[in-house]
């Protein structure tokens, strides 16, 4: 058979199979000769048929490496935030950083609850000889009888009991035993009047923190008032 | 490369396009959509295959099918179709064969020597491929690809027979017509 007839595409297409007698030969190269019906296919269409729409494809691509930068940027971020705040935390709170306090910090932790005032106002009370000295001359007697409940019921009277101090607590001490016991302490104790220091114990009972008359604080008050200022002294 | 582009798949097409129609009529009547789902395949494909002629054979082999049995569950689909049944071949008066005839001699094939031919002839496969495709051996398709032309030269030679009667015949008609 003519092999010129063959395709111009593929110059193999009139290759004969190996082998076959002179009879098959011919009749293969005069099937070789008849051609398949054509096809007629549009690539354009093919090719959207394998991706459609292909931009949104790439869209997609797209804004999905965007949303992975910018959470690999907040990641990045966080993580520069930690470190640089652990350094800090590390230089301020360092091994060394107990020597870095303050002395104002320091001091406060030494401060002492006790009420300094109170202290400082009973030194200069003129009880140090009982039933010698006087009040000053410029005190009236009703403020020296106030002046005497007052310390009597409070901050003497919770001395003696070797009760300390604190905020908030209920003063209220017998009232009956004032001035003198009052004198009796401070003679007793050998404590310097004017330095009244924060480490003082005195023994209390707690049967001193309750009230053995029925007397009122008013009726106290207007007993005391109504005597001379050498009975209240 | 990652995939096949449009060019690489029209050579495609121009080269073994109307083969593998061909082929996939062998079990649908509707083998463009056989091929056209193929060559989309194909171009999903990532990286495509070593042998694209081969692959394409393979993947129109298994659209063919799934579209017969389409067409089988479709009946009246089917019955249609076959009314608009297009021609095997381009009809060439300078070929020894008429199209249609050729188209009903590879009808009367048995269906694995009718693949074997189409694969080889108009596929150009080799006997390997082939054996690959029909899930055979090389040799097996070799023997089958010799006893299918054994096959068609007899049927070729009782239509030449019968043409050359027929012609016999209507000189004998005239010569007495006159």
């Amino acid at each position: 058979m003519n092999k010129n007839n063959a395709s111009p595409i593929d110059p193999e297409r009139d290759s004969e199979s190996p082998g076959l007698p002179e009879q098959l030969a011919k009749v293969e190269r005069q099937l070789k000769k008849a051609q398949p019906s054509p096809v007629d296919l549009d690539i354009h269409v093919l090719e959207q048929a394998a991706f459609p729409n292909p931009r949104r494809q790439a869209n997609n691509g797209v804004s999905r490496r965007r949303r992975y930068r910018s959470a690999g940027y907040l990641v990045a971020s966080w993580v520069c935030g930690v470190a640089v705040g652990a350094l800090a935390m590390f230089l301020v709170r360092g091994p060394d950083a107990e020597k870095k306090i303050s002395p104002v910090a320091t001091a406060k932790h030494e401060e002492s609850p006790e009420p300094r005032e109170e202290r400082a106002i009973l030194a200069e009370f003129p009880v140090a000889n009982a039933g010698k000295e006087t009040a000053p001359s410029n005190w009236n007697a009703k403020e020296a009888a106030i002046l005497a409940l007052t310390m009597s019921k409070g901050v003497l009277g919770y001395e003696q009991g070797g009760v300390e101090l604190r905020a908030g607590m209920y003063l209220f001490p017998e009232a009956g035993e004032s001035l003198e016991r009052m004198a009796s302490i401070r003679q007793s104790s050998n404590v310097d009047d004017n330095e009244p220091t924060a480490t003082e114990s005195f023994q209390m009972p707690a049967r001193g923190l309750a009230p053995k008359s029925e007397t009122t604080r008013e009726q106290l008050m207007r007993e005391m008032l109504g005597g001379s200022k050498d009975v209240i002294l | 490369m990652k995939q096949i582009d449009g060019e690489q798949l029209q050579r495609l097409i121009d080269g073994h396009g109307a083969a593998l129609v061909l082929y996939a009529r062998q079990w649908c009547r509707v083998a463009e959509d056989a091929l056209q789902e193929a060559l989309i395949d194909l171009l999903r494909q990532a990286p495509p295959p070593d042998r694209p002629v081969a692959w394409l054979f393979h993947t129109v082999r298994r659209r063919a099918m799934n579209l017969a049995r389409g067409e089988r569950r479709r009946q009246e689909h089917q019955r249609r179709a076959g009314r608009q049944r297009e021609a095997w071949f381009v009809m060439d008066p300078d070929a020894g064969l008429d199209s249609e005839e050729l188209a009903s001699m590879l009808h009367q094939l048995p269906a694995l020597e009718r693949e074997v031919v189409v694969a080889r002839i108009w596929g150009e496969l080799s006997f390997e491929e082939i054996g690959q495709l029909t899930s055979t051996s090389s040799s097996a398709a070799h023997r089958r690809y010799r006893k299918a032309l054994a096959l068609l030269g007899e049927m070729i030679s009782r239509e030449e027979d019968s043409d050359g009667n027929h012609e016999q015949e209507q000189r004998v008609a005239d010569r007495s017509g006159t």
